[in-house]
């Protein structure tokens, strides 16, 4: 007993300095999303290049993705090729979500940029985002025929996110 | 006549004391909501436009009738348990609430159960051993333990209050500005984007400075690092020790921008294949907290 005491006293504090040292390098700005697993909300809006309205309803059965952008949005820049390289692959439907942007600097940056979406749909005040539990700009989700969610990624995508999570969630 | 005005009096008592109720609840909301983005705020105090966005997001559910429970519900759902300053008490959050307590429950059950036991022992070594000098002399020396229990008595009580206040994130955020010392400080967390940290080979120095929002860009305070391979975040402390010219420290200006560089030529200045990150203009307060992404690279000089 007497040599086991401070044996445990010491193993307990370092147990404790390890716990809080593992700590420090976690991400304290990446916060898991609770919608994964569950249907797409509920929106109404309308399309930014046609004007037509839009709703989840037309969404759903399909497998896509949903990509959070807009156009004062530096991270989107980055992500933008690797859109436009999916796009091109023509293997799975990207859906935009312009995100409290204006109309003509949107369409302009599409001009510029090139149009990855097959619908943009707008959202003006945030209010859609809010219900994907969007914090920032970009942000994009997988979602699969059922309408639900099953994958988030937070900030700018690159080529190895088509290629390491895309492209095995679409073959399950 | 006389009874409408008492009626209007009646109604703008009503009225006004129905708003005081609404606008207390709402204060009450969003000072225990966080916000997502700049995280050291609650959502009462963030400027963000985030913030905004759910704050007038809480007034239109306040508005619609909703409880507060609900809304805070509502969060949750969408931002998880983490955008509540005081978490339910949840499979997950269990050691959270009660942790400290348990651990402290169990070394007082723990210590009182040795101390009684070596009393006893001793009071009865006393008696019997009278006679027997050497064999006090052990009992004696065992009881040397007390050392070791005085310091797990104090130890680990210190540490689980600090834990639990550490968990705490009001807690921690209240003392944060309980202890605000006058100089300011910077605290910063520096991001490496996925993309650029795979071409990281470990030969580069990392520069942290700030420098004054406008006119001179002479660093007023710079800290330098080492830059390992795969390693994603810094945490990175600025104050005013670390001025590079007398007098150009952060306390002689009230508005800085941040910048942190990966240098791979290891230079003070800025050459193209650097990458860079640069913060948007940040009021000095006594105690900041900023994320900083380097996400670019320098593509001309400067």
């Amino acid at each position: 007993m007497n040599f086991r005491l401070p044996t445990l006293s010491i193993v307990l504090f370092l147990g404790i300095i390890y716990f809080l040292y593992t700590g420090l390098d976690k991400d304290p700005t990446l916060i898991p999303s609770p919608l994964i697993g569950k249907t797409v909300p509920d929106f109404k809006s309308t399309d930014l290049i046609s004007g037509e309205n839009i709703t989840n309803k037309e969404l759903l059965g399909k497998f896509y993705i949903l990509n959070v952008w807009a156009s004062w949005c530096y991270g989107c820049s980055l992500e933008h090729n690797h859109l436009m390289n999916i796009y091109k692959n023509n293997e799975i439907d990207i859906f935009g979500l312009n995100y409290k942007d204006e109309k003509n600097s949107a369409i302009n940056w599409l001009k510029e940029r090139g149009n990855p979406y097959k619908n943009v749909i707008v959202d003006v005040n945030g209010n859609i985002a809010i219900d994907y539990g969007v914090y920032g700009a970009p942000e994009t989700f997988i979602i699969n025929e059922d309408g639900v969610i099953i994958y988030k990624h937070v900030g700018p995508i690159d080529q190895s996110f088509y290629n390491k999570i895309i492209l095995p969630l679409m073959k399950k | 006549m006389k009874k409408l005005i008492l009626y209007y009096i009646v109604l703008l008592i009503f009225s006004n004391n129905l708003y005081a109720f609404e606008t207390k609840k709402y204060n009450e909301i969003i000072e225990s909501l966080r916000c997502l983005v700049c995280q050291n705020q609650s959502l009462a105090e963030s400027d963000s436009s985030l913030a905004k966005d759910l704050r007038s997001k809480v007034k239109e559910l306040i508005k619609n009738g909703k409880s507060s429970d609900e809304i805070y519900k509502f969060m949750s759902d969408r931002y998880t348990d983490y955008v509540l300053y005081n978490p339910p008490v949840k499979k997950s959050t269990i050691f959270l609430w009660y942790g400290p307590f348990i651990i402290l429950a169990i070394c007082l059950i723990f210590l009182f159960w040795k101390f009684g036991f070596k009393k006893k022992i001793h009071k009865e070594n006393i008696i019997y051993t009278k006679n027997n000098n050497e064999e006090d002399f052990i009992q004696e020396n065992k009881i040397s333990n007390k050392q070791i229990i005085l310091f797990l008595l104090f130890f680990v009580p210190i540490i689980s209050v600090s834990i639990y206040l550490y968990s705490s994130e009001l807690m921690r955020y209240k003392i944060s500005h309980f202890f605000q010392s006058k100089e300011p400080v910077i605290n910063i967390t520096i991001q490496i984007h996925d993309s650029l940290l795979d071409k990281i080979t470990g030969n580069e120095i990392l520069f942290v400075y700030a420098r004054r929002s406008s006119g001179m860009r002479v660093p007023l305070a710079i800290n330098i690092f080492d830059v390992k391979k795969q390693k994603r975040n810094y945490n990175v402390k600025l104050d005013n020790t670390m001025y590079m010219i007398n007098n150009q420290t952060l306390s002689s200006t009230n508005e800085v921008i941040i910048e942190a560089r990966i240098s791979k030529e290891k230079k003070a200045a800025a050459s193209p294949g650097d990458y860079i990150g640069t913060s948007l203009p940040i009021v000095l307060e006594s105690s900041n907290y900023v994320l900083l992404k380097i996400d670019s690279i320098v593509t001309s000089k400067k």
